[in-house]
């Protein structure tokens, strides 16, 4: 989308606001899928494709992501987006808040199976994801999954499968978070599995270990998220450094956890 | 006269048959344990090593068995269904003339999309996937329920082998699935 230049505002911006809304019809409803845009640059361009490329025998984790590519002639832009999973034929209904993007934004797969975020300039101010009702995998259903983000830049993600004997039985979960360049998280998921006409209250202990150019700077526990300043020696001015973070969910400690929340409640 | 002298004096009791079956025993015990060095232990382990690698590599590559399996993956990502399958031959010996059919129905058995895959030999202990053992169904909504069909057949060295069978998809967004021949041994 192009605003011609003598239409652009003093401070390069094109369109103030932007509705935009699609209905399906299913199950006997109508369900909505909006998005809202703030600040539209003069001219931005948005691209996104399924990403066709499968393996089996590697982590099926990002595999089939949506690649998103955004790139616009100017900075801050706010969009919102909120769409029922039966309006967009996706399992799941969604909530995408992002204010201050920059000129560019791309979330596409990386080498060996792994999803790159890039983000020009500072990066994006803040970003909120809010996915729930996934039934992932049997047994487990993801209720509701949160994520705030800010001055997010960059981030390459992987996750390895320890111990993996075949595509069915495909081990335990090491996720690497690499070239961080800085930033805060905060991540929160709530899930339920049902089991044998039981309903277990899941509560995953997250370990997260953090270096930056080979120092350990930090280590993070949480129960079902956490919130982490994703690379701290960034934050002293003139320390320039690609930070790595090593999450795993620690079973015994999970199970325990989830035993007392399903059998004595918990928030 | 001391205690000590009088205790070294004093008339020592025969011993019963039972505690000198017991020290005999323990004579025995002690002359073995003498027998016992590191030397000893470390050959009699490498040994028992051997005799275990043997009987495994008997096991998994001599004794002349037949097992196959095919792992089946569905998956939701977006709103297109992804059907990747894999052929694992973990058998000893190479199968033949294998095919695998993968069949998408919807939920009133209409044929939607399928894929058909041969391979002239697949070797003893060695797996195939790739971009022909794998489905992408578009235009399908991922709220309704489905059925794939998997259909294999294949020449092992006892005979032919044709199994059929179905994973009903479409209620979670991943769903994994094996399924796997009897066993044959010889």
């Amino acid at each position: 989308m192009t605003v011609p230049d003598i239409y652009l505002r003093d401070d390069g911006v094109g369109i103030n606001s932007i509705m935009m809304q699609q209905m399906q019809w299913h199950d006997s409803a109508w369900w909505p899928a909006t998005i809202f845009l703030t600040d539209v640059p003069g001219s931005i361009n948005l691209t996104t494709e399924p990403d066709t490329n499968f393996d089996i025998t590697k982590s099926l984790a990002f595999q089939g992501i949506p690649i998103l590519d955004y790139r616009s002639s100017g900075d801050g832009m706010s969009l919102y987006i909120e769409a029922f999973g039966r309006a967009i034929n996706t399992k799941g209904d969604i909530i995408l808040l992002a204010e201050g993007m920059t000129d560019s934004l791309q979330i596409k797969p990386a080498e060996g199976f792994g999803l790159n975020i890039r983000s020009g300039g500072e990066g994006v101010e803040t970003i909120y994801i809010r996915s729930s009702n996934i039934p992932t995998t049997p047994p487990v259903t993801m209720e509701e999954m949160e994520a705030l983000g800010e001055d997010l830049k960059s981030a390459t993600i992987h996750i390895h499968e320890v111990g993996r004997i075949s595509s069915t039985l495909p081990g335990y979960p090491v996720i690497e978070l690499s070239e961080v360049q800085g930033g805060r998280i905060i991540i929160s998921a709530r899930a339920t599995a049902e089991v044998a006409g039981q309903e277990f209250d899941l509560r995953g202990v997250l370990l997260d270990a953090q270096t930056t150019s080979g120092i350990p700077t930090a280590t993070t526990i949480g129960i079902n998220g956490l919130a982490s300043d994703l690379s701290i020696l960034n934050m002293i001015p003139g320390f320039e450094g690609d930070t790595q973070h090593i999450m795993v969910v620690e079973p015994v400690s999970s199970g325990i956890m989830t035993l007392i929340a399903t059998f004595l409640g918990g928030s | 006269m001391g205690l000590l002298e009088r205790l070294r004096q004093a008339d020592v009791p025969e011993e019963t048959l039972e505690e000198k079956t017991a020290h005999d025993a323990l004579e025995k015990i002690e002359d073995r344990i003498s027998q016992i060095s590191p030397f000893r232990v470390i050959f009699a382990s490498i040994t028992a090593l051997l005799v275990l690698s043997a009987s495994v590599i008997a096991l998994v590559w001599l004794v002349p068995y037949d097992r196959v399996s095919v792992d089946v993956i569905y998956k939701q990502a977006g709103s297109s269904h992804i059907v990747l399958s894999e052929i694992n031959n973990q058998g000893s010996r190479a199968i033949e003339s294998v095919s695998l059919d993968l069949v998408f129905f919807d939920s009133e058995d209409i044929e939607i999309q399928r894929i058909h895959f041969e391979s002239e030999r697949i070797p003893a202990h060695k797996s195939v996937a790739g971009d022909e053992l794998e489905m992408i169904v578009n235009g399908e909504s991922v709220w309704d329920n489905y059925t794939i069909e998997i259909i294999l057949t294949y020449d092992y060295y006892g005979g032919s082998i044709y199994e059929k069978n179905s994973m009903e998809v479409g209620e979670w967004t991943l769903e994994l699935f094996t399924m796997r021949p009897p066993l044959q041994i010889l």
